[in-house]
């Protein structure tokens, strides 16, 4: 590994203080799994900012009508909260399955959020446009497991996090702490900022003297039901060849309200907007649930190696509505 | 706290002085801030017993206990296990869980090359910890971030079941 210099910071404004002074050369270690496995690939920063002494950076705790999860909390914190399992099974759900137990009892749900791409490209030190570069050698390349079918303009690998998916299908807010103080803002957007998008660099509306201190989930409404499901090569320690969150509104039998958010099919958390709109207004029988996964994946434009993944993410959908039909059927919380 | 800098002009540090406990016993050390805890375990302090295999966070030779909990120790800074309890394949067999895992690896030929038992011990133990009654799906579960090239899994996930069977008739007798 890379020499650094290692510095720690006891609270969320010393943090930003100190990213602040060292203008883009540090970067934050917090369970370090994504930093660690890059640095040892010789990508590294010259400056280690240790966040994990900020000990509020790791409660979950539902806080009037939202979830509060700090970004140090970790993935097995997660899966093993009692709040979290009773508020939003489906993130439990994510979280029980992201790597191996030995990661989650590491790995924290901010960096899973903003972890890198898992292209191997990337990963063996290709020159590309993430790694001072240019091109992406997997748009005509090896592309057949964690690449996108929706496109992605300068880089084509998905975005590897289990939980942004589920987090976006629940509308959640990251706060985010600077120097003029915190900020909130959807993780949607911060997950698809322009650059997200194009799949070039991390997303600017991040700036490298912020700091991810602790993601907001609004609690569902009632009448909520939810559905995880994910497609990998093996059952556990992998990531999604493609992901399904779904949190959907019942009222009287009839869906009001919907998100469909799919994971690693894309350069971004990717709501199936026409898939939402096929079920909203409308009670979840079958014929609705085949035209809405149809319609789910209706813009895919897969690589030369992954179309598979469409039908993959097609069936998904129809396996996440199904259950949560079921789920509406026996009145089953 | 020495790289702590309170004044927050940030010049930091590029070795620590870490206290761990280690298998219950009081370790300090200076190291450098670049050093994993299986260097540190293995090139440091000699105890050998912690495998380096991948050193990328993959096949789970290099599992201790930071805590009760399994994690890998490639995949850590030595300084990130400052103040905490360690427990490695030196220290486990003080505990009979860990003592009749180790009896029914060896037992049933869950062990060949042995490289990666360590780590499986580790994270069978931790297992046996929080669930003494554990299902196949939950072995395999809990086994998932620990590879072996020689075994199969089969026996493996049969020594540990075993195990949890013997000790529960242990103590029901």
């Amino acid at each position: 590994m890379k020499g650094f210099t290692y510095l720690e910071a006891a609270s969320a404004k010393e943090a930003v203080d100190i990213l602040e002074e060292l203008k883009g050369q540090a970067k934050i270690l917090a369970g370090g799994i994504d930093l660690l496995y890059l640095m040892k690939k010789g990508v590294g920063p010259k400056y280690l900012v240790d966040i994990k002494g900020i000990k509020e950076m790791s409660s979950i705790m539902v806080d009037g009508d939202v979830l509060r999860i700090g970004a140090l909390a970790t993935l097995s914190d997660i899966a093993s909260s009692s709040d979290v399992r009773r508020e939003l099974s489906m993130l439990s759900d994510a979280a029980s399955r992201v790597a191996s137990p030995q990661i989650r009892n590491v790995a924290t749900v901010g960096g899973n959020l903003l972890q890198n791409v898992w292209c191997w490209y990337l990963r063996n030190g290709y020159p590309c446009w993430r790694n001072e570069g240019r091109g992406c050698p997997a748009a005509s390349g090896e592309n057949s497991t964690y690449f996108s079918i929706f496109g992605g303009r300068f880089c084509v690998a998905a975005q590897p996090s289990d939980l942004a998916p589920v987090l976006v299908a629940c509308d959640a807010s990251a706060m985010i702490v600077g120097p003029k103080g915190t900020r909130a803002q959807h993780l949607q957007s911060l997950l698809s900022g322009s650059a997200a998008e194009d799949g070039k660099g991390p997303p600017p509306t991040f700036a490298s003297n912020e700091l991810l201190y602790e993601i907001e989930v609004p609690r569902l409404k009632k009448g909520t039901r939810t559905a995880f499901c994910k497609a990998s090569v093996r059952e556990s320690w992998d990531f999604a060849l493609a992901s399904v969150s779904v949190a959907a509104c019942f009222e009287g039998g009839v869906v009001t309200d919907a998100r469909i958010v799919l994971g690693g099919v894309s350069t971004y958390p990717y709501r199936a907007v026409e898939a939402e709109e096929a079920i909203i207004g409308k009670q979840l029988g079958k014929e609705t649930i085949k035209s809405a996964s149809r319609l789910g994946v209706v813009k895919a434009k897969p690589l030369q190696m992954n179309s598979y993944k469409v039908m993959l993410t097609e069936g998904l959908i129809y396996k996440a509505l199904t259950s949560i039909a079921d789920d509406q059927a026996t009145g089953r919380s | 706290m020495g790289a702590r800098n309170a004044d927050s002009s940030a010049k930091g540090s590029r070795s620590k002085l870490i206290t761990l406990k280690i298998n219950g016993q009081k370790t300090t050390v200076t190291v450098p801030v670049r050093r994993t805890l299986v260097d540190l375990l293995r090139d440091n302090l000699r105890m050998t017993g912690t495998k380096r295999g991948c050193d990328e966070g993959t096949c789970g030779s290099c599992t201790v206990l930071l805590g009760s909990r399994p994690v890998y120790s490639c995949m850590l800074l030595a300084v990130n296990a400052d103040g905490q309890d360690i427990t490695t394949i030196e220290g486990v067999f003080q505990n009979q869980e860990a003592l009749a895992l180790g009896r029914a690896f060896a037992s049933t030929y869950a062990s060949q090359c042995g490289y990666c038992t360590p780590g499986f011990i580790m994270s069978a133990y931790a297992l046996l910890r929080q669930n003494p009654d554990p299902s196949e799906r939950d072995v395999r579960f809990a086994l998932s971030g620990n590879l072996c090239r020689c075994t199969g899994y089969s026996k493996i996930v049969g020594a540990v079941l075993a195990t949890a069977q013997g000790l529960k008739e242990g103590q029901s007798r």
